[in-house]
């Protein structure tokens, strides 16, 4: 597998903090890299070391390969969480003036702001100053300024938060689009439990270090432990002695839930066996942890 | 560099395309006619003011009263009461005031009072005060035995006219107060300029800093490119509204001087008589000003205080989170160039080569507006390229400084800063 990014060993002290302590990760090209923590846990200084806002005290970043120089910046986009335009700028004048300045001649810059803008229904609204933008077409306004270059490298910082629930699924659609055209994607939240389903990869980070990363499946195949999610017409009584019946309740449409783990070695179809033929079986799945009850036992397994 | 260009031109467009800035251009020159039309006319009308005061006049020299007639604004009624009574006449009305010469020997010290409910003003007071100091005077003259018309006719006015010798041998109409005038108008340009558009810079960086957009730039551009940038960018701006001020100002002049008929020449080809006095030689006199030179130093010397000062200023722009933060880190700004423009006042129209005069002219944060009210006379060239050196070195230095602090400000919320914690961040890593 080739990494778009790697950082080994990069540590970086504030004043009176440190906010990296020794962060080793790969970021592999074409994923959608989450970077998941708390706040305060190091998230958005490891988003200005990528990008060489700020540099690293020791360790070193690699993109694509060899050691990173601020050139490299030219093929990421950026979108901070706090986002930022000139306010008394036209969204047109905005527009070419970022990609300007990542590099993009002005012919280019016309012609890539006028396809963004169609697309995004944003083209009526070309003239005017962003001032006078809703904070939803703003925040598009804003998405197109971080990939009107066509950045190789797509990082964004908390990108859904602000955004309505109609707007966020629009950013989601786009930024999968990206990603299909080949586009890296590395963004941070501290909201895990909303990109779990676009993330294939996902870094932990907590108290600035990071506590585990890799690709979401097999992560979550580390932490699966035999444990079955079982829904049934009637409530589930153990006939069979390698499952030991754990957390039960009635759901919401009055069936029946219950969370079973099997002794290590046993045939899962042996259960359902015995579900079809003593009761009615409406769902049965394996269960696997969610990024949150992963982070959530880390913290505690780290603390313990 | 691509991008100190991108930012340059940024800044420059999004402000000379202001409405703001287009009408403050254009209207500019006029409203300061019109504000020097109307100081003109309310000092001009000030002096026909009708209000008439009526005075008790009590006299005990007794050569006085009869004497006393020609003080404008006043018309005097000759008394002989008694304090209690003109007291009296002043608090019904009757009178305005009441002027008491106490003693037979007016000379003394305060032998002269005015009581009044409503006292004049101080203009009046001395209209009081001078129309008496005159009948003394007289009086005196005639003790010694000296007539009116010997002492009008000491008064002789002699102006000398001061011409120019130059190593051509031609000779040049030059009035000190011509070139004083006209250097302190340049100094007045380059302290208005450095103020208005130094904060415009610190505004500027301040406002990119808090609304965030600053982490975007900073990921495509250095911040010290940014900054200079910044800087470059608003000083064209200010360039450009100087240019189109002078043009317009030369438009209007050109305009008067048809009007007037003043003679818009230079001084004149060989054998035409050099004019002397009255508006004629004044222009004559401001038309012989080493404009080229003059014009060169301006331009130096705007450009370096600018940078010098709007660098800071940028600088501190950077360093604090909100603009009211801003106001402890003015002093050194303001301090010396409000103690410049006091000086240049009195270059210009005082001694151009005093020590003080030459000494802030060479020190880096007072030269540029000192230096260029000396510019209109003749500077030795030691000291021109001392000035000009030390201005470029300090600005070479202080944009350093400026870059660092601004690097380190930047990304930096929610920390009120100090001068200690700004010396600090000098001697940052990136």
């Amino acid at each position: 597998m080739s990494y778009i990014l790697e950082l080994d060993a990069v540590s970086k002290q504030y004043q009176t903090k440190l906010a990296l302590d020794k962060v080793s990760l790969s970021i592999p090209r074409g994923s959608v890299y989450g970077l998941l923590g708390p706040n305060g846990a190091g998230k958005t200084t490891m988003l200005r070391i990528i990008n060489h806002i700020t540099g690293p005290d020791s360790g070193t970043v690699r993109f694509e390969g060899r050691n990173s120089t601020a050139e490299d910046a030219y093929r990421m986009g950026y979108m901070p969480e706090e986002r930022g335009l000139y306010k008394k700028m036209t969204v047109w004048d905005q527009l070419i003036f970022f990609a300007r300045l990542k590099g993009v001649t002005a012919v280019d810059a016309r012609l890539r702001a006028k396809e963004w803008l169609k697309r995004l229904e944003l083209l009526a609204w070309a003239g005017k100053k962003v001032e006078e933008l809703s904070k939803g077409m703003a925040q598009k306004v804003q998405f197109i300024a971080t990939v009107i270059h066509k950045p190789d490298l797509l990082i964004l910082d908390e990108p859904f938060s602000g955004f309505d629930p109609v707007n966020a699924d629009l950013m989601k659609q786009e930024i999968l689009e990206l990603q299909k055209q080949g586009v890296t994607i590395l963004f941070s939240t501290h909201r895990m439990e909303s990109v779990e389903e676009m993330c294939s990869h996902i870094c932990l980070i907590n108290q600035s270090k990071v506590l585990l990363d890799g690709s979401i499946s097999d992560i979550r195949k580390r932490y699966k432990n035999r444990e079955y999610e079982l829904v049934t017409a009637r409530p589930y009584e153990q006939n069979i002695p390698s499952v030991h019946a754990g957390e039960a309740r009635v759901d919401a449409h009055g069936e029946f839930y219950c969370r079973v783990q099997l002794e290590p070695g046993a045939n899962p179809n042996a259960l359902i066996q015995d579900v079809i033929d003593n009761n009615q079986l409406i769902m049965f799945r394996e269960w696997t942890p969610s990024v949150h009850e992963i982070f959530v036992m880390h913290v505690k397994g780290v603390e313990a | 560099m691509n991008a100190v260009w991108i930012i340059l031109s940024r800044e420059y467009l999004s402000r000379v395309k202001k409405k703001s800035f287009i009408i403050m251009t254009i209207l500019g020159p006029i409203l300061v006619a019109l504000f020097y039309g109307l100081i003109g006319y309310v000092a001009s009308r000030e002096s026909d003011s009708e209000v008439e005061f009526n005075v008790l006049l009590r006299d005990a020299s007794g050569n006085i009263a009869n004497r006393l007639n020609h003080a404008e604004g006043y018309r005097f009624t000759p008394t002989s009461a008694s304090d209690d009574s003109v007291r009296h006449s002043l608090i019904r009305g009757a009178y305005a005031g009441f002027l008491n010469i106490r003693d037979r020997d007016v000379n003394v010290l305060d032998s002269v009072e005015f009581i009044a409910m409503e006292l004049p003003g101080p203009a009046q007071k001395r209209v009081l005060e001078r129309s008496l100091d005159s009948l003394l005077h007289a009086d005196k003259l005639k003790e010694a035995g000296l007539s009116q018309g010997f002492l009008d006719s000491l008064k002789t006015p002699i102006r000398i006219q001061t011409l120019e010798l130059g190593k051509d041998g031609s000779m040049v109409n030059s009035i000190a107060e011509v070139r004083g005038g006209m250097g302190f108008l340049m100094a007045a340009i380059i302290y208005i300029f450095i103020f208005m558009y130094g904060v415009m810079v610190m505004r500027s960086v301040q406002e990119e800093k808090s609304n965030r957009i600053v982490e975007i730039l900073v990921s495509s551009v250095k911040p010290f490119h940014l900054m200079l940038g910044k800087i470059f960018g608003i000083a064209l701006v200010a360039l450009t509204q100087f240019v189109i001020w002078v043009a317009l100002s030369g438009g209007l002049l050109v305009l008067l001087s048809g009007v007037i008929g003043m003679p818009n020449a230079g001084p004149g080809p060989e054998g035409v008589p050099l004019q002397t006095g009255g508006l004629p030689g004044i222009m004559q006199a401001f038309m012989a000003l080493p404009f080229l030179k003059m014009g060169g130093l301006f331009l130096f010397y705007f450009l370096g205080g600018y940078l010098l000062y709007a660098s800071f200023l940028a600088a501190i722009g950077a360093a604090v989170d909100q603009e009211t933060d801003t106001q402890q880190f003015m002093f050194p700004v303001t301090i010396p160039l409000v103690f410049a423009f006091v000086i240049a006042s009195r270059v210009a129209f005082d001694d151009p080569n005093s020590s003080l005069a030459v000494w802030t002219s060479i020190i880096p944060f007072t030269s540029p507006i000192v230096m260029v009210v000396r510019s209109a006379f003749d500077v030795p060239w030691w000291q021109l390229l001392l000035s000009m050196g030390s201005l470029l070195l300090t600005f070479l230095l202080m944009v350093w400084i400026s870059g660092k602090i601004y690097r380190t400000g930047l990304l930096l919320y929610g920390k009120k800063v100090s001068w200690k914690e700004l010396f600090k961040w000098l001697w940052y890593k990136d």
